[in-house]
């Protein structure tokens, strides 16, 4: 009755892509993974480190969690029985597991890259668009390959915004525009970006 | 810490310590299912219950608990009663489950709920646990209904009050009046919308900044400042 | 903090004791809901009860499969009236699932909108608004688009967009049932 989702992608590539980075962008319009937006875009060597951790995780977090759950929580896996009520708990002991191994191996053997990259590790274990999109993964029912392609995207959409705000903000906290230093401010910038997608592609159609 | 009433605990969570707008976390949820008045409670709701058994649970395992694994344990407790909800949501109020989405299981990751554990449930007897679980429940849930009923109003010009309760045998959010609550203004459709939310947080955010710097304004002309 | 020193050995006998008493509540609950879902699907019924309480064809007594994936074969009595359907289609924010009811020349009897996630307060007025999916009765297939969009659909002011998503939803399903009868 349940049939598992093929592994090559099936989906339109291209529209997913745009959805994924804008029209349905996890910061600005999903809400996910708001704490390190305000949080972390006051400065923007810490927004790069950040996006880029999270696009990592989250692209590795897609190409884990999707064989679990279609293999072995899905009625139509290998065990034969319905386990899709564990999937939240196994998501994120996965990507906890998988984030202390990373952490682990890259402070080992490359402390340049743990540097850049290796402290905002811990921090994404509990980041909500990491468990976010592999939850969206299955429940769009996406073929493996378009549920790591919208992972990677949905990262790529996370890291422009981070990014941008964070230039924004930089910049204004450096000329002593005291109101953008704070929460109020960083929220009044995400009106702005999140303004602009919206209102550009309820003109432009996909 | 310990000596502290229980309602006093209550208190400090919605006011000072509040969640939302002092702590500034687990802004998730606040954002994202505030589109109504109707919504914001389901969430609040949901919310009240993971926090409170998550609480209840590591404070009275807090003893047994060892410290070096007591993040994966804290995410299985938590994690086991976001699923409870999850379940409870699909089987017994499917179109809140439905609003909901994918933010009932997102709980499990808030940083309200695993920030509480580690803060306060791990280091105080269940009492104190339980009214701080109330708290800070109330002072999530006093944010999301107060940002869902701003958007509501100005978005739409009404506002449905719902409470749950159970009709002919059927559990669901029903209004608590007949017609919604009219507001003579034109509605704003952007309120409703992702940037809506942003807007009226920040606002808030501004009013309550606002507010509590007059405060001290005041405190510090009294003291004898000249400003 | 350093009240219990446990070794290795502890740590992962305390780890599954956690875990085993998670896993045990949560197959309890598991056995709850599920029994009330299936309930629920009872009281439901198949698409073909459901089609008939949504009223999508308002004279039929009874719906029968009609041996493809989407259409059922309406009847009044034993004469064949015309066809119902119930599909997810294209809406602004995600799928919406559609009822739509055809005689047997494929003009529109009713179309209701079973479920939608379209934005509350505007786009979730193509549910709550029933004169506008009333519209839709005695409209054919050529017919059925926005007037914006030369058809005979007015559509909702403010909810233009999911306005127009239920109409060519609505052709989408008609022109499925189409092929699938012929």
């Amino acid at each position: 009755m349940i049939e598992t989702p093929g592994l090559m992608p099936t989906e339109n590539i291209f529209p997913l892509f745009v959805e994924a980075m804008f029209t349905k962008n996890f910061l600005l319009i999903m809400f996910l993974g708001l704490c390190s937006y305000i949080g972390l875009t006051t400065n923007s060597e810490t927004s790069k480190g950040m996006s880029m951790a999270v696009t990592f995780v989250m692209t590795v977090s897609a190409i884990l969690t999707w064989p679990i759950y279609h293999y072995l929580l899905s009625p139509a896996g290998i065990l034969g029985t319905d386990l899709t009520f564990l999937r939240t708990i196994c998501f994120i002991l996965i990507i906890a597991s998988f984030v202390q191994l990373v952490e682990f191996i890259i402070r080992r053997f490359s402390p340049p890259l743990y540097k850049s990259l290796g402290i905002y590790l811990p921090l994404i274990a509990t980041n909500c668009a990491v468990l976010g999109v592999v939850l969206l993964n299955i429940q769009e029912g996406y073929t493996y390959g378009a549920s790591i392609i919208y992972a990677f995207a949905a990262g790529l959409g996370f890291a422009w915004v981070m990014l941008a705000t964070a230039a924004v903000r930089e910049k204004l906290i450096m000329r002593g525009v005291d109101l953008f230093s704070g929460f109020i401010g960083a929220f009044f910038a995400a009106t702005m970006v999140a303004l602009i997608i919206v209102s550009y592609f309820s003109v432009v159609k996909l | 810490m310990a000596k502290k009433s229980f309602v006093g605990e209550i208190i400090r969570g919605i006011i000072k310590d509040n969640p939302v707008f002092v702590l500034v976390l687990g802004l998730c949820p606040v954002l994202a299912v505030t589109t109504s008045f109707a919504n914001a409670l389901g969430m609040a709701m949901a919310f009240t219950f993971v926090l409170l058994g998550s609480n209840i649970f590591v404070s009275l395992l807090r003893k047994q608990i060892p410290p070096g694994v007591r993040i994966p344990i804290f995410i299985l407790i938590i994690c086991t009663f976001v699923t409870i909800v999850d379940m409870m949501l699909e089987a017994f109020l499917p179109p809140m489950y439905e609003a909901l989405g994918i933010f009932v299981p997102l709980i499990v990751v808030n940083c309200i709920v695993i920030g509480r554990a580690e803060a306060f449930a791990n280091r105080n007897p269940v009492l104190p646990s339980i009214a701080d679980g109330i708290g800070i429940s109330i002072g999530f849930a006093v944010a999301l209904i107060l940002i869902g009923s701003v958007r509501e109003i100005l978005g739409t010009g009404e506002l449905n009050l719902v409470m749950l309760s159970v009709q002919d045998g059927v559990p669901g959010f029903y209004p608590i009046l007949a017609e919604p609550l009219s507001f003579p203004i034109a509605p704003a459709t952007v309120m409703v919308t992702p940037p809506g939310a942003f807007l009226t947080i920040a606002a808030l955010m501004l009013l309550f900044k606002i507010m509590s710097d007059r405060k001290r304004m005041k405190q510090l002309r009294k003291e004898g400042y000249e400003i | 903090m350093a009240e219990t020193k446990d070794s290795t050995v502890m740590i992962l006998v305390k780890l599954t004791i956690v875990a085993a008493v998670a896993a045990v509540v949560l197959t309890a609950t598991y056995g709850v809901t599920q029994e009330q879902l299936a309930k629920l699907a009872e009281a439901a019924g198949g698409p073909d009860k459901q089609l008939l309480d949504f009223g999508v064809v308002p004279d039929a007594t009874k719906f029968k499969s009609a041996g493809g994936e989407l259409c059922y074969e309406a009847y009044d009595g034993g004469d064949l009236i015309g066809y119902g359907a119930m599909a997810e289609v294209q809406g602004m924010q995600d799928l919406l699932t559609l009822a739509v009811g055809v005689d047997t020349d494929f003009v529109v009897t009713g179309v209701v909108v079973v479920s939608q996630k379209e934005t509350p307060g505007i786009g979730d007025k193509i549910q709550k608004d029933e004169g506008f999916t009333a519209q839709f009765a005695g409209v054919g297939l050529d017919g059925l688009a926005l007037s914006d969009d030369g058809g005979q659909i007015d559509g909702i002011s403010g909810a233009t967009i999911s306005s127009r998503y239920v109409a060519d939803g609505a052709a989408e399903i008609i022109g499925k049932m189409q092929q699938e009868v012929s």
